[in-house]
């Protein structure tokens, strides 16, 4: 803290506060005399009063001589700098970074945060002076800085900071301040960075500025009370592909970011039907609410789900767009002996009729481009596990029949890339051949796969027998759980646990072996494992693809379309900037989305492709991070614009001394009264006798 | 009385004066007969009691009706009227100098001239001490014109002397008054209560009426507003400064348990205690002496 004198000349009137002293040392060197008839009362008097006067005495000097001190100060003119002072003659370079991030958009009524932020920004501001330099970055997903480089047009950023629009983009402060580093790089003078925001946890809790020791970064916080919200966070059709027949199911996450319990009417809306649920939400918490949905074609449509509106719309709704598939395309892949099973997986699919086999090779497997909704893997040695792992990590779920020798150590780091025991590489699956035939028998009569069969009239989905197969144990697997298994306990269909799944297979399905694939039932078994593996358990299901605001769409129409043509009408019928990309010469981007919504791409007034932006999760939470966090960013922390003003422009304190000398003139006048008022004057000596008749 | 004019007994005082008569409810010792009751018997018309004849008593004192229904003699005494003595002690230390128009001891010989004058009209003796630390002057108990010219004359001369010691004085002059009367003390009593009713138990004991009359002046009493002051002790000469804004309530305070302090003591001993105000007219204080 650093307190500067203007009119600094003036100080040899300090030598005035030790008037009092001498006022008072003056008039009691030189009293009037008064002859007294018997100075032995007032000798009593003082000897009583003195132990009150003195002390009031000393109140008194004290009280008048910093009256005097704070008068004289007040004609210094002093100014005071919290921190760096010398402001007054060092050119300042400022840069305020001004929150534009969707959670700034939570009003408590009267205006929102981003309001706030703007008129503290638009103060800190108008504390420069002409020789300072500045500039404002409004921060988001991208920061975008108003001046490329730094400069002193302080007016023009004021009237920018005027015409600010709030986005829904989520915050990424990091970029922010590298950002601000960067304009302030190689300026000559103070270099400071503002932050005006919400310091919503959310986005800043764990960063970690590394700022040059020469740049001060101070924090100015517009949260004022509490932002009870809540908001829908997810939107998950499960399956994510679904088949034209098939009922999906469409899990909707609401949250509650306040401390009271919520009960909120969920309204899911596909075109013109609206259905309702109520949602039962715990303080801090979230819930789950599921919606069932026919699929009636294989034309994508789009779904919203909404919230009644609170304080914070913008998250009150989110979108997606279902994209049915009419064929379900498994990808089937052969090593080696396996080429009988695959045979057998191929032409089971061709009889479902909607499910369609296509043959990868080995090397499809590394191609991430390879598309298609359950890969089928048939005497897979388990080499190379990390490609398989790529398509369970896409949300694809694989049925796997294992080839003889795989280790199960291969197995299991198919699931996981952990570092497994050393003793479970040397144990290996072996063949068994079985003389006698063996049966099949369905150990999980109650899963999905197996809710076909229970009437009957599918017949037995474990009809068969078996005289061959991978000897091993439950226990050797990875953790999961029996769909089928043979007569003697072992492992005939293994579930592994996960999202998606992956299914150990263990059939032989060559004709010298097993008699399986020419049941009847086998085929419908076939297509119920492969409807089912599609889909997650609820809660755990794949997100549908999503944009953000803030991020660009992509589109790559086709050699046949002129790029020209194409147009992205955004919300409410706004059209979006497109432009080509560079790179490739066929693919369109458009400019950043402003608001979540739905994004049609069009060519001659017809929707070709449908996207949709929601608003970004992490802007949800409305609580900012406490003074102890933002002052662990190695900030200063305001409250206000007016106190960075203060503190970079100083603070005029001559009219608090002002004040203060008219506090201490009044309570010095006070503490003179107050004895006076303290003891009434006793007037019982001003008349009275006694004697013997009063006696 | 007196033809020649005095300072202490003007003639405007004397006329105000014809109203009043000195006489207090005192029982006194006196040669001569008077109006004021005697302790000794004697002949009046006033009786007192009844008491057996013994021998050598008067035959004519007994009362023949009372041994004519009881056969026994008995006699009727009555009581014996005198005249008075009355003490006039006057306070003339340093500190009876402070106030103007009066100053106390102006005030207090105002009081004690028209005070003899108006003892000795009633045909009593008035004798009057002045004094200090000490007695400086002592005139003995006389009725005469000449008696009261010299006391006047002595009250014009007199002036403001040295510390009072009104208890000390009052133990010197105990053996000075050869008769019991009245005793009337005019002083600032700036000295111990206790020591001052200490000093008066022997004349009170003996019988003595004892009248105090504490003269004070309104500056005293009120400690008036004279901002920063250096109080000089007219009597010691001690010096001490002090705002009166200060220190007026603590010294009304203190003055308030003095006169306290007289005034319960006085209760206590049967004595008669007033304040004599100088900006009141002393003529006020011969209402607590006459009838």
């Amino acid at each position: 803290m650093t307190v500067l004198f203007l009119n600094a000349m003036l100080w040899p009137l300090a030598v005035l506060v030790v008037l009092p002293l001498i006022i008072h040392l003056f008039a009691r060197a030189r009293p009037p005399l008064l002859d007294f008839s018997s100075i032995e009362f007032i000798q009593r008097a003082i000897r009583f009063t003195q132990r009150v006067r003195k002390p009031k005495d000393w109140l008194l000097l004290i009280l008048r001589t910093a009256a005097v001190a704070a008068m004289i100060l007040l004609f210094l003119r002093p100014v005071m700098f919290s921190h760096g002072g010398g402001g007054l003659f060092e050119r300042r370079n400022v840069v305020v970074i001004l929150d534009a991030s969707a959670s700034m958009g939570w009003s408590d009524g009267s205006q929102t945060r981003f309001a706030v932020a703007c008129a503290e920004a638009s103060e800190i501001l108008a504390g420069l002076s002409s020789r300072d330099a500045a500039d404002v970055i409004l921060a988001g997903v991208v920061p975008r800085a108003v001046f490329p480089a730094i400069g002193g047009n302080i007016g023009y950023l004021q009237g920018e900071i005027r015409r600010a629009r709030l986005t829904a983009e989520a915050l990424d402060p990091e970029a922010a301040l590298r950002l601000a580093l960067r304009l302030l790089n190689g300026q000559e003078g103070l270099k400071e960075i503002c932050v005006v925001s919400d310091f919503q946890a959310s986005n800043w809790r764990g960063i970690k500025p590394r700022l040059p020791p020469d740049v001060g970064l101070t924090c100015v916080n517009t949260v004022r009370g509490e932002a009870p919200n809540t908001a829908i966070l997810r939107v998950e059709i499960d399956p994510a592909r679904p088949l034209p027949g098939e009922e999906a199911t469409i899990l909707c996450d609401v949250g509650n970011f306040s401390g009271t319990p919520q009960r909120r009417p969920v309204v899911l809306a596909v075109d013109s039907a609206r259905t309702s649920r109520e949602a039962v939400i715990p303080a801090w918490g979230r819930t789950t609410v599921l919606f069932k949905q026919r699929i009636i074609s294989a034309s994508p449509f789009t779904i919203s789900l909404s919230l009644p509106e609170d304080g914070f719309p913008g998250d009150d709704r989110r979108w997606a767009v279902v994209e049915p598939t009419d064929v379900l395309r498994v990808g089937i892949v052969a090593f080696g002996k396996g080429e009988f099973t695959a045979a057998v997986w191929a032409r089971g699919c061709r009889a479902l009729g909607w499910a369609r086999p296509e043959t990868l090779t080995a090397d499809a497997l590394a191609n991430p481009e390879t598309r298609c909704d359950v890969l089928m893997l048939s005497g897979w040695d388990g080499s190379e596990p990390a490609r398989v792992r790529g398509f369970l990590e896409r949300g694809i779920p694989v049925v796997w029949s294992p080839d003889t020798g795989v280790s199960l150590s291969q197995m299991r780091s198919v699931l996981t890339n952990a570092v497994l025991p050393a003793g479970d590489a040397v144990s290996k699956t072996v063949w068994e051949d079985k003389p006698e035939s063996i049966r099949l028998k369905v150990t999980s009569p109650d899963h999905p796969i197996f809710r076909a069969f229970a009437g009957g009239e599918f017949g037995d989905p474990a009809r068969g027998r078996v005289r061959g197969r991978l000897a091993v144990t439950a226990s050797q697997l990875p953790s999961g759980e029996p769909l089928m298994a043979y007569a003697d306990g072992v492992p005939a269909l293994w579930l592994c646990k996960g999202n998606p799944p992956l299914v150990l297979w263990n059939i032989p399905l060559d004709k010298t072996l097993s008699s399986v694939q020419n049941q009847g039932e086998f085929v419908p078994f076939l297509g119920e494992l492969l409807l089912e593996v599609r889909r997650g358990s609820p809660g755990a299901g794949r997100s549908v693809y999503e944009r953000v605001p803030g991020q660009s769409l992509t589109w790559r129409p086709g050699l046949e379309v002129r790029a020209d043509d194409v147009r992205l009408k955004g919300v409410d019928g706004v059209e979006v900037p497109l432009r080509l990309l560079g790179t490739d010469g066929g693919t369109l981007m458009s400019e950043r989305l402003e608001r979540p919504g739905v994004y049609d791409w069009m060519i001659g007034g017809h929707a070709i492709n449908r996207e949709v932006a929601n608003f970004p999760v992490a802007e949800s939470d409305l609580r900012p991070m406490s003074v102890a966090e933002i002052k662990g960013l190695g900030a200063m922390t305001a409250s206000s614009g007016r106190d960075v003003r203060e503190w970079q422009a100083g603070i005029a304190l001559w009219a608090r001394l002002l004040w203060i000398a008219l506090v201490l003139l009044l309570c010095e006048g006070a503490v003179a009264a107050f004895d006076s008022y303290k003891r009434p004057v006793k007037a019982r000596a001003d008349s009275g006798t006694t004697g013997r008749g009063a006696a | 009385m007196t033809h020649r004019r005095f300072q202490y007994l003007r003639p405007e005082d004397i006329r105000r004066l014809a109203g009043f008569e000195f006489a207090p409810k005192a029982v006194v010792d006196g040669y001569f007969a008077g109006r004021h009751v005697s302790r000794s018997r004697g002949s009046s018309v006033e009786f007192r009691d009844y008491r057996q004849y013994v021998p050598g008593d008067d035959l004519a004192l007994v009362d023949w009706r009372v041994y004519g229904r009881t056969d026994r003699f008995y006699l009727r005494t009555y009581d014996h009227e005198t005249s008075m003595d009355c003490h006039l002690f006057l306070d003339s230390s340093a500190s009876m100098g402070f106030g103007k128009d009066p100053t106390k001891l102006e005030y207090a010989s105002f009081f004690t001239a028209c005070l003899a004058y108006l003892v000795m009209r009633g045909g009593d003796r008035v004798s009057l001490q002045i004094f200090d630390k000490k007695i400086r002057t002592f005139i003995p108990p006389g009725s005469t014109g000449t008696h009261l010219n010299g006391l006047l004359n002595l009250l014009e001369r007199n002036q403001p002397g040295d510390r009072t010691s009104l208890a000390e004085s009052l133990r010197t002059s105990f053996p000075l008054l050869k008769r019991r009367g009245i005793l009337i003390v005019v002083s600032d009593f700036f000295d111990d209560p206790v020591a001052i009713f200490a000093a008066l138990g022997p004349y009170l004991h003996r019988g003595f009426k004892v009248f105090l009359f504490h003269v004070l002046s309104p500056t005293e009493l009120e400690l008036e507003d004279k901002g920063l002051v250096a109080f000089r002790d007219m009597e010691t000469g001690q010096r001490v400064t002090a705002h009166t804004d200060d220190v007026r309530a603590g010294y009304l305070d203190a003055m308030g348990r003095h006169i306290d302090a007289l005034r319960d003591l006085a209760t206590r001993r049967q004595v008669d205690y007033t304040i004599a105000r100088t900006d009141t007219h002393f003529h006020r204080l011969f209402e607590r002496l006459a009838r």
